[in-house]
């Protein structure tokens, strides 16, 4: 058990808890719920940012800061139940803030935390980081050129659009949250999508 | 328009969103139409690409989870308060000390400075001074404005009146000829 689970030993059965009951719990105090809610949303938080600014490191920066924010603002949020789409909505923030400003921060030391093989690190070191650090180490150069392709095509898609194709279309998360996150109907959402995927098309079409 | 509405049938039949209905007319057309049969086939492809050929980092998750943690107690931490009582009394003593040497600079360069209390005469100056005279006038001369200047209501004549009118050259001596000198 870790020093920070000792001090607040975390409630049981808690993998089983709802969102909304662990936003609760870490409103009361308990750490430890907030901690499964790190472990629950990490991964998509991680997802989100890094196909928003393409780099793995900057992905891990701005999903740590995007907890940090929301256990700071927790008792603002207004349907603990939507946990998920709220963090996620900080995220995007975070993320689409980072890669305007681009400003050069004191890199934090995060590269322990990304698993990659002697060969795969070495290629991570020049130019895009894109397919540099995946876990498929029989990708084809094809896959991989096709994703630097895609990855360049989504960066052109104007903001809403380029949102809703990443977390609808590639992260696959539903409908109705993506609309909450960015503010907008489930029919909107739908149109974004689309319209998204028909300029990913033109971008794209010599590869269709 | 039709074929933006067709195009916006078929990427909600890829994502499964459209209700029965919808979906089985899109399908008879597909079937019938080569170009809505193209269409699907190629964003089925670009689908496929968006949920394939852009793979994840490969994230140690828990160590992840642990660093954040620790991250939330070091920011929820509260901030240490330092003293800098003894930094606070240096920069006093140091500041008094260049008040000081300035003041000390300033006196030795330039002597302490003096006063009567007044604007007083500081330097008392004894020169020539001019004698009355005590002769007929040799000449007179007129300096200030014509009589017709004088009279007016030009503001420039004011400023002339206001200086001396007259310059009486005097002499005591009798008037002679620089050629016939007494020595």
């Amino acid at each position: 058990m870790d020093p920070q689970s000792a001090r607040n030993p975390a409630p049981e059965g808690q993998g089983q808890l709802s969102d909304g009951v662990l936003v609760e719990q870490a409103l009361n105090g308990q750490k430890a719920a907030f901690d499964e809610l790190i472990r629950r949303y990490q991964r998509q938080a991680v997802a989100v940012s890094y196909r928003l600014l393409g780099n793995s490191n900057d992905a891990l920066e701005v999903t740590q800061d995007a907890f940090i924010k929301a256990y700071r603002s927790l008792e603002t949020i207004q349907k603990p139940e939507a946990f998920g789409g709220w963090l996620m909505r900080i995220v995007s923030n975070l993320s689409l803030n980072y890669r305007r400003s681009r400003k050069t921060r004191a890199q934090l030391p995060l590269d322990d935390l990304l698993e990659t093989g002697g060969s795969q690190r070495a290629s991570s070191t020049a130019g895009s980081e894109w397919m540099a650090r995946t876990g498929n180490p029989h990708q084809t150069l094809e896959s991989v050129e096709m994703g630097q392709r895609l990855h360049e095509a989504l960066q052109q898609l104007p903001e809403k659009q380029r949102l809703a194709i990443i977390m609808f279309t590639i992260e696959q998360m539903p409908q109705k949250e993506v609309a909450d996150i960015l503010g907008i109907s489930v029919e909107a959402v739908k149109w974004h999508v689309f319209q998204g995927r028909k300029r990913l098309k033109e971008m794209l079409k010599d590869h269709l | 328009m039709l074929q933006e509405d067709l195009e916006f049938r078929i990427s909600q039949y890829i994502d499964g969103t459209l209700d029965d209905t919808q979906r089985r007319a899109l399908e008879r057309e597909v079937e019938q139409d080569p170009n809505a049969a193209q269409l699907l086939a190629q964003y089925r492809q670009l689908d496929r690409y968006l949920k394939t050929a852009l793979p994840l980092p490969d994230v140690n998750y828990d160590a992840l989870a642990s660093r954040i943690s620790d991250a939330i107690d070091e920011a929820d931490r509260p901030p240490v308060l330092y003293s800098f009582k003894w930094v606070r009394r240096a920069v006093s003593i140091a500041v008094a000390a260049c008040i000081v040497l300035a003041g000390g600079l300033w006196i030795y360069f330039n002597g302490l400075p003096r006063s009567n209390g007044s604007n007083g005469v500081i330097v008392q100056v004894i020169g020539p001074q001019s004698e009355a005279a005590y002769g007929d006038p040799v000449q007179v001369i007129q300096i200030g404005p014509s009589a017709y200047a004088a009279a007016g209501p030009s503001p420039a004549a004011e400023a002339l009146i206001a200086k001396p009118s007259r310059l009486v050259i005097a002499s005591a001596a009798d008037p002679v000829q620089d050629t016939v000198l007494p020595y």
